[in-house]
């Protein structure tokens, strides 16, 4: 008889098959059969179930799984959501940040009640969704990351470690769920979605688009965007009603001196050279032109200055500083580019910081501080900005960014966590005069509609 | 293996070559320099000592070397170091929340630089401690302190380094390609290496040896660098071979070739391999004793060299040779039904070559007849007798052993007293005399020893005295 058989992240196919079933293997001279990635798993049952030919199957071998089927109770938009998944079980979900995403994949788990793998970017996200799996399906899920490595009916993984471990985790579950899936893409992680073998596969983003335009690959790995909402339609019922606020702030007189002299460096080579800046490709032949040529390395480290200068003109902290005693009472996140800047608002302002250099107790017990109070600032890098829960925060401060629309979406999402009578803000602050002022506008385009 | 941005590499023509470096001149100065000051710097911290260290990278970089290479170095230094966290006079998490949290509750945020030092001033006179100790604390992170230098000559370190930039370039390898020269011992262990880190190969003949193409499972479907790490490890396992080249494909914006052969082997370090039983089974054992004894002539040899079958490797469990004729020999005993198959797979394909398999009578089933190869049924266990007539036929008549034959004494230096060591030992003893560990055994009855074996643990197995008139 025909055989499906698991071999660390593909599927043995013994025994001849129909071309419509041998079209997803190719054959293998090194074991002598046909071989697939897992991830066609799902099709090859399909058409052999179409076919109605008889085989045996050993390609999951889940863990034991003690859960009931069961419906949680979800707002409307989190219901459509789960039913515009249900109807193919794979596919992504596009909420805004603060949306309740987790709880449309923890409705999903609850109704199938088969062992799952959910994978999430960081460890403090995998404490979280460690939370919300004992909360609301009633039993301690796996771990898989950060030196752990225990498997559940539910179990959860970061990415890396899932990249890494594919071949022990990919017959383990029949459903995926990728949290903040816009990261599956990139050419190591999509490995996890193409070595395994999971049937079903939900994702979640506020933001799927990629500049790279890998976001192409998802529809592929986990399924098309079943759902999608945006920030706008649901503020003011379901998301915090918020103001994005533009503070300039000046140069001193010296550092508008140098930042003019740093930027004609780079243009006069610019000019000099016939060369134009106007995608992230010219610039990465600039960098690869600076291996050689003493010109171009001084023009781009000029450029680097420039930007330095701009990002930290030294008024900015007074900026900051004024908005601090504006918001005496609330609850402020201040999000900045360098973790040495990080590092000196910290110990200026005496504020706690956390930078993915915060040793793991640190960042639990500064993360508990905020929510209890002890603490009403925080400031950080990068590391709070993707999904963590930082409740009832309600004042952002970008003092420094890139001109990425996700980072700005998800920073934004990070205080609009609603509450009754509450209006999130969030401050940009951007040097004058500089390249800033349009970055600041590029990412700002995120909150008109489109993404 | 390092950090991928202290790989040193060139690319030429769809080449890439990493920076290997002789162990002499400026290189070796700068391995003795990093581990000299490693040596004189117990109790200073690491972010100190990878600031002096790094003090070296100017050094290198002006003797004309890529300043990488310091680096990559003193990487490999500190990581054959020991370090111990320091005794902090704070618990620096705690201090640092107890002052964000007094800020907090006087201020919201310390705005000017009075609330500042009044915070600091209140939790200073709480934990006991001075301002600048809190300053230092939220400077900063703890640090650990070096206890145990490195231990290794500069030698070694400049070949440490060339093997870790071959291996960080393997990293991101889609395929690697292996022909060696080499005895069944160091094959197999090469071989396991291969299954134990989940790969696959090829195999063909090449040369006088063995060629393998290795890659993974999903290789296959995906270009993929995910086995890269695993490809790198096998590196030192190829580099125990006799003769052995790499050859290895390179994933980037385009695939670069890589290559690398023994004629540069005195670059890298050579791992000691712990010595192995030399017999997987009793019966092979006891059949090595009886052929050695009824053809003196003949030499018997366990585990020979590769041989090739189809794809894959067959590595036989005895060759008997005598002039230029060599017969293989493969006991298939009891195993694993799956083992047996691929076993018999593996013999069926396998040409060119004299073989004769001896096959326990209770496993004689047809599929063992229809072998292309001289079969040999025995009953119970094998005995030299059992080939004997075969091999006879197949080799031509023993040359009696001329019993003048000089004594293998003067190849052996002086050894001490072996009786009561255990094999392991004894092993050892004479690898450090120049003795192959394979020819261990053979060695040690010439020189009127016997083994005592209580289990086929060779550090359980004792060696004895056997005859007085065998030195």
């Amino acid at each position: 008889m025909l055989k499906l058989e698991w071999s660390a992240g593909t599927i043995l196919l013994k025994g001849e098959a129909a071309p419509l079933v041998k079209a997803y293997f190719k054959w293998d001279p090194r074991v002598r059969c046909y071989r697939a990635l897992a991830i066609q798993y799902r099709w090859v049952v399909e058409t052999l179930r179409m076919l109605g030919v008889k085989y045996e199957d050993d390609v999951l071998h889940p863990p034991p799984c003690h859960l009931a089927p069961r419906d949680l109770p979800l707002r409307d938009y989190q219901r459509e959501a789960l039913d515009a998944w249900m109807r193919e079980k794979r596919g992504v979900v596009v909420l805004p940040t603060g949306a309740g995403k987790t709880l449309v994949a923890i409705a999903a788990i609850a109704r199938l009640a088969r062992p799952t793998l959910i994978v999430v970017p960081t460890l403090e996200l995998m404490d979280q969704w460690e939370e919300n799996v004992k909360r609301y399906l009633g039993i301690a899920p796996g771990r898989y990351g950060g030196g752990e490595k225990s498997i559940g009916c539910v179990t959860i993984a970061t990415y890396d470690s899932a990249y890494i471990n594919a071949e022990q985790l990919g017959d383990k579950f029949e459903l995926l769920v990728f949290d903040e899936v816009h990261h599956l893409p990139s050419p190591g992680y999509r490995q996890i979605a193409e070595l395994c073998a999971a049937p079903w596969r939900m994702g979640l983003t506020a933001t799927p688009e990629r500049e790279d335009g890998l976001h192409e690959l998802l529809p592929y790995l986990v399924g098309p965007v079943v759902y999608r909402r945006y920030v706008r339609e649901m503020a003011g019922r379901w998301l915090a009603e918020f103001d994005v606020v533009r503070i300039y702030a000046h140069m001193s007189e010296r550092e508008r001196e140098e930042y003019a002299k740093l930027t004609e460096v780079y243009k006069g080579f610019l000019r000099k050279r016939g060369l134009s800046m106007r995608n992230p490709r010219d610039f990465e032949k600039l960098a690869a032109l600076s291996v050689r040529d003493a010109e171009a390395r001084e023009a781009l480290l000029a450029w680097y200055r420039a930007r330095r200068i701009a990002f930290h003109a030294s008024r900015k902290l007074g900026v900051l500083r004024d908005l601090l005693a504006k918001h005496r009472n609330d609850k402020v996140l201040i999000f900045a580019e360098h973790s040495d800047v990080v590092r000196a608002i910290s110990s200026r302002f005496l504020i706690p910081e956390i930078t993915y250099k915060t040793p793991e107790e640190e960042r639990r017990a500064v993360l508990a501080a905020f929510r209890e109070g002890r603490v009403r600032a925080i400031v950080t890098s990068r590391v709070l900005e993707e999904g963590v829960d930082v409740p009832d925060a309600n004042v952002a401060v970008i003092l420094s960014g890139t001109g990425s629309r996700r980072e700005f979406i998800q920073r934004l999402g990070r205080i609009l966590r609603p509450r009754e009578g509450k209006r999130a803000v969030l401050y940009e602050i951007v040097t004058s005069g500089t390249k800033e002022v349009r970055i600041s506008r590029k990412r700002r385009l995120a909150l008109e509609g489109g993404s | 293996m390092l950090p991928s941005n202290l790989l040193v590499a060139r690319v030429r023509g769809g080449r890439i070559e990493p920076l290997l470096l002789e162990p002499e001149g400026i290189p070796l100065a700068i391995a003795a320099e990093i581990l000299d000051r490693l040596r004189e710097s117990v109790g200073k911290s690491r972010r100190e000592l990878e600031r002096e260290l790094s003090e070296l990278e100017e050094l290198a970089l002006e003797a004309g070397l890529d300043m990488r290479v310091a680096r990559a170095m003193a990487t490999l230094a500190l990581r054959a170091s020991a370090f111990e966290p320091v005794k902090a006079p704070l618990d620096p998490v705690r201090a640092r929340l107890e002052v964000f949290e007094e800020a907090c509750r006087s201020f919201g945020v310390a705005l000017s630089e009075e609330e500042r030092r009044a915070v600091l001033e209140r939790v200073a006179a709480r934990l006991g401690c001075r301002v600048e100790d809190l300053e230092a604390v939220l400077g900063g992170y703890q640090d650990e302190v070096l206890t145990k230098p490195a231990d290794m000559s500069a030698e070694d370190l400049v070949k440490e380094y060339n093997l870790s930039e071959v291996q960080t370039l393997l990293f991101k390898a889609v395929k690697l390609d292996v022909r060696f020269v080499a005895d069944g011992a160091t094959t197999k262990r090469l071989l396991r290496a291969v299954k134990a880190l989940g790969l696959l190969y090829l195999a063909e003949r090449a040369g006088g040896g063995v060629k393998l193409t290795i890659d993974g499972p999903a290789s296959l479907l995906r270009q993929t660098r995910r086995y890269g790490t695993r490809l790198a490890k096998l590196v030192p396992h190829v580099m125990l071979a006799d003769r052995w080249a790499i050859e290895a494909d390179i994933a980037g914006k385009r695939v670069l070739k890589f290559e690398l052969t023994d004629e540069r082997s005195s670059l890298f370090p050579r791992r000691s391999v712990e010595a192995e039983p030399l017999f997987d089974s009793e019966v092979e054992r006891e059949f090595f004793k009886s052929l050695s004894r009824l053809a003196p002539g003949w030499k018997v040899e366990r585990e020979p060299e590769p041989l090739v079958a189809g794809n894959r490797v067959l590595i036989p469990d005895f060759s008997v040779s005598c002039g230029g004729r060599k017969v293989y020999i493969e006991i298939v005993g009891f195993w694993t039904k799956e083992y047996l198959e691929r076993k018999l797979e593996k013999l069926r394909e396998l040409g060119g070559v004299t073989m004769i398999v001896a096959v326990d009578e209770e496993l004689a089933c047809s599929s063992v007849k229809d072998l292309p190869h001289e079969v040999v049924v025995f009953r119970g266990r094998l005995r030299g007798a059992d080939v004997y007539p075969l091999l006879k036929k197949l080799l031509g008549e023993p040359e009696r052993a001329p019993r003048s034959e000089p004594p293998r004494e003067p190849e052996i230096p002086a050894l001490p007293d072996l009786s009561g060591k255990t094999l392991a030992e004894a092993v050892k003893e004479l690898r450090g005399a120049g003795i192959d560990p394979a020819r261990a055994l053979e060695v040690l009855e010439k020189l009127g020893y016997t083994v005592e074996w209580r289990s086929l643990d060779p550090s359980r197995a004792r060696v004895r005295r056997a005859r007085a008139e065998g030195v």
